[in-house]
């Protein structure tokens, strides 16, 4: 029976030996300027030394992160790990429909997704996510209360995109601008305000919606807007809607984004105006694909990215708004701590909008 | 003896199993999917997750989702489409054939041109010039000559029908001509002997006799107008005109989450409008379609109209070349080398535009993969179109007729539909069968959208063959395989490269079948235009463009000067 535990007893040394040996060669092997990285120390010497075998991450990005890669962030993280980080930037709901048709295949290619909440909630459902938490300390400073809280550990905050109005300067003089998004309803504006499309999943249906749950805008609201004014819907994405706007065809619009402020040439005739009743904004987070090709390599760009040095890169690069009180806005408009922010909206309505889409095609007519 | 006839009846029986597998590969690019699309669109899944079995999209379709009034636009803009371009073809057909009209020369040689040209690329140009936000138009009246607002707008109705006019008139053109060419002059010369005026003679002889062709290749037209989607997409979305090509694209694209029951429907109430169509028109043209080619030589007669009619014609002329060759791809070329969009002014003069897309992977990629994919499509074609159009013409085998009509199936499905076919058939595959997000996917997919085209083209250059020259060769004893590699493809190779011609320019514009398809890394040109232009980067679209019609024209050129030396 001694003899037994002896045995038993030596197995578990032994056992423990070889895996802090183990560990102890897996550190020793690591490149000499990753044996004291952040990254590698926080992740481990075994996921390093997996990520530098996998040699390559594949990035679904939206266009922001596009932007950070661009302006420097890929080149950075290549030259401090030795790994190739392939950013494939593109519009949401398209990466989206990749991701999960590459889950449903069995063939992954992305190994990141970066994307509004709502999209990680559809990838969620899925099955294609998989639980990952960058173990990185910059995420305790977040302003977590804006991200959507469930299902916690399948995605990772990362900004918010807002929208309040903006205006054209040489066409609105500065007492008529909004103070609140009753003051747009008024005849006076009747063909000469603009906005995204309510009706579909982008920029102009979020903005809606949370006009929507507001309890002082509500339906009514919306409803009242068709009536009075009839906003212009402007086809295309935000930059057709900038456009619009800049070159004088539209006075005033909804979807104004704070980035619009630095994206054009100095002294543009343009505003950007948050009435009181406040921003309206989305979450946008990061996520690990399940059966990821490079998990690894996936882990370590990861966590390297939510890097303080990083995430004031994707500040001004990508130019949306980070709620962290260690990250510079590059102007103050973009700030989220300037402004009042609307309600966020229900994780319920974010995973479902499609009843509300109905609604808006009541509204504003199906198509 | 007995040797000999069971070696006749091996050779017969290889030659059968070869069809069969013929026909088994036809089944899986064409028919498979098409079976896949049809049973997808009875469950409520997505590709490459079935769901469960409903009817609730075709009543969603039906109750809330408007199917009529889509039908309705489609019908309109196909109509609208068909009936203006019919026109303005016919006009020109009988000018370039028939009549003494001015530049008739000029009008011959450019006229085709608007057919090769991609429509996204013309199509984007226009958007570019007459959108009412930021449209080149509508700021030169509001800068310089005061208006208050938008001039024009080329979003809706009247953009879609514009700009899809333009085109057609050219594909209509080029169809009908040889009809012009070809007809017997007898009857109109008897018609002249008997007192008519040529006016009488025109309207009376002429037209009467080409009815069958005009109203054959008048459904042809419409079937290709269900089946357009870059100009509804293009216009009509952003006007609020849907039709089925774009509808498709909306509920899969706009919708959150996207209605694939919904799109899936749609999908197969428009094949089986295609489907009737394509029947009418095979009725009514029969094989005459493609034909430019007569065994008789006529010279046809020609007529000397009134001069304000001939003067008009090349006024008609003057106006078609300008609007869908001259204004957009200046624009496009202008808009490619300037700053800012829209601002054209020396100091704003600038390469970078250039710079940026040759150091962009996506473009760049696009570029490499349209290349590769469109030249290996068109060689899968037509070897596919080869075999089949061989088969057909040169046995009495019933597998003939079969494997003709597999190959002419995607001519009724809309390439947006084919793309979703595509993707719910190689999706549902395990591994390694599962072909989504390889290259293979794309190629296969342009190979089914450019088969019936490219089987058309060489089953005409097959017959143009004759048999009696493989009889011949075999009669002094040449082996079937020396016959073919000795006699009948060196005389096919016009054909081929016409072919070859014909599906590689299909495939490197085609923007629907990659769509659906592509994912990382096999990405084509004309995605990386489609996305561009939907994030607004105008000018890098413009360098998109130039390159995409530097390609297909630069091909064309080869095509045309090669030509002479694969004569000899």
């Amino acid at each position: 029976m001694r003899s037994r535990n002896w045995t038993g007893l030596f197995a578990i040394t032994l056992a423990l030996f070889t895996i802090g040996s183990d560990r102890a060669a897996n550190a020793a092997s690591l490149p000499a300027n990753l044996v004291n990285d952040p990254v590698a120390k926080a992740l481990g010497p075994e996921i390093m030394n997996a990520a530098l075998k996998e040699g390559r991450v594949v990035w679904y990005a939206g266009d922001n992160t596009g932007e950070f890669f661009k302006g420097g962030g890929k080149e950075a993280f290549e030259k401090r790990f030795g790994i190739k980080v392939e950013p494939v930037t593109g519009r949401l709901r398209e990466q989206t429909d990749k991701v999960r048709a590459e889950h449903a295949a069995g063939r992954k290619i992305a190994d990141v997704f970066d994307g509004v909440d709502q999209y990680l909630m559809e990838l969620h459902r899925a099955g294609a996510l998989e639980k990952f938490t960058p173990p990185s300390p910059t995420l305790e400073g977040y302003d977590k209360s804006v991200f959507t809280k469930e299902p916690v550990g399948f995605w990772t905050p990362l900004f918010i995109s807002a929208q309040g109005m903006i205006v054209n300067t040489n066409l609105v003089k500065k007492e008529e601008y909004p103070k609140s998004y009753w003051d747009v309803v008024n005849p006076k504006w009747k063909g000469r305000l603009a906005t995204r499309d309510p009706r579909s999943a982008g920029g102009g249906g979020w903005q809606f919606l949370q006009f929507y749950n507001h309890p002082k805008l509500g339906i009514d609201y919306i409803r009242k807007l068709k009536e009075v004014v009839d906003p212009f819907i402007v086809p295309g994405g935000s930059r057709e809607m900038r456009d619009a706007v800049l070159l004088g065809q539209f006075p005033l619009g909804f979807s104004g984004r704070p980035e619009f402020l630095t994206d054009v040439p100095k002294g543009s005739p343009i505003a950007y105006v948050v009435p009181q009743e406040g921003l309206t904004w989305l979450p946008h987070s990061t996520a690990l694909i399940k059966g990821a090709t490079h998990p690894n390599a996936a882990k370590i760009a990861l966590t390297w990215f939510y890097e303080i040095q990083n995430l004031q890169l994707l500040a001004k690069e990508g130019g949306r708004m980070i709620p962290h009180p260690k990250i510079k806005m590059p102007i103050p408009e973009m700030e989220v701590g300037n402004y009042t922010m609307m309600a966020a909206i229900p994780t319920q309505q974010l995973a479902d909008p499609g009843f509300f889409f109905k609604e808006m095609e009541k509204v504003f007519g199906r198509r | 003896m007995l040797s000999k006839l069971t070696l006749l009846l091996r050779s017969f029986a290889r030659v059968t199993v070869f069809y069969y597998l013929l026909f088994l590969l036809l089944f899986l690019l064409v028919l498979y999917p098409t079976l896949m699309l049809l049973t997808a669109s009875f469950f409520t899944g997505q590709p490459g997750a079935w769901g469960e079995p409903t009817l609730e999209g075709y009543r969603e379709l039906i109750n809330t989702e408007g199917i009529g009034e889509i039908i309705f636009n489609s019908v309109i803009y196909a109509s609208a489409r068909t009936g203006i371009s019919l026109a303005l073809a016919l006009t020109f057909a009988w000018a370039v054939a028939r009549a003494h009209v001015p530049g008739r020369g000029l009008m011959e040689m450019l006229i085709p041109i608007p057919f090769f040209i991609p429509d996204l690329l013309t199509a984007i140009s226009w958007v570019m010039l007459a959108n009412p936000q930021n449209g080149l138009i509508n700021q030169f009246f509001v800068q310089f000559l005061g208006a208050r607002g938008p001039v024009v707008n080329i979003y809706g109705w009247d953009g879609l029908i514009f700009h899809s006019v333009l085109h057609t008139t050219s594909f209509l053109y080029l169809l009908l001509v040889g009809f012009f060419y070809n007809m017997d002059p007898a009857y109109e010369e008897a018609s002249i002997a008997s007192g008519a005026t040529p006016f009488q003679t025109t309207f009376k002889v002429t037209l009467p006799m080409l009815l069958p062709a005009i109203l054959g290749v008048s459904i042809l037209s419409f079937i290709r107008a269900l089946e357009s989607f870059e100009d509804p997409y293009l216009f009509g979305t952003p006007g609020g005109v849907y039709v089925f090509a774009n509808e498709i694209y909306r509920v899969l694209r706009h919708r959150h989450p996207p209605q694939y029951n919904a799109a899936t429907g749609l999908a197969v109430i428009l094949m089986i409008i295609t489907f009737v169509l394509v029947a009418v028109q095979w009725k009514i043209l029969g094989n005459r379609e493609f034909t430019t080619i007569s065994a008789k030589g006529y010279q046809p007669r020609r007529v000397t109209p009134h001069r304000f009619v001939r003067w008009g014609i090349f006024a008609l002329f003057l106006i078609y070349f300008a609007l869908a060759i001259l204004i957009p791809l200046t624009q496009i070329c202008a808009s490619s080398f300037f700053k800012v969009f829209g601002l054209y002014k020396p100091e704003h003069f600038t390469f970078d535009n250039w710079l940026t897309v040759f150091r962009d992977p996506r473009t760049m990629g696009g570029l490499r993969n349209t290349i590769i994919f469109s030249t290996i499509a068109a060689a899968g074609v037509i070897a596919l179109g080869g075999f089949i159009g061989y088969i057909r013409i040169r046995t009495r085998h019933w597998m003939g007729p079969t494997l003709e009509l597999t190959a002419w199936l995607p001519w009724t499905m809309p390439g947006i539909v084919l793309g979703l076919a595509l993707l719910w058939a190689w999706i549902s595959l395990p591994q390694p069968l599962n072909l989504y997000g390889t290259s293979a996917i794309v190629i296969l997919g342009l190979i089914v959208n450019g088969l019936p085209l490219g089987t058309r083209t060489m089953q005409s250059a097959i017959m143009q063959v004759s048999k009696d020259l493989e009889e011949c060769s075999m009669v002094h004893g040449a082996s079937w395989l020396q016959t073919m590699g000795r006699i009948v493809l060196p005389l096919l190779r016009i054909g081929v490269a016409a072919a070859f011609v014909i599906v590689f320019a299909l495939s490197a514009r085609s923007l629907t079948i990659p769509l659906l398809l592509y994912s990382y890394g096999t990405e084509t040109l004309t995605i990386a235009l489609l996305y561009y232009y939907e994030e607004g980067y105008r000018n890098i679209t413009a360098v998109i463009a130039v390159i995409q019609l530097a390609l297909v024209m630069g091909l064309l050129i080869l095509e045309r000067v090669t030509r002479p030396r694969l004569s000899n």
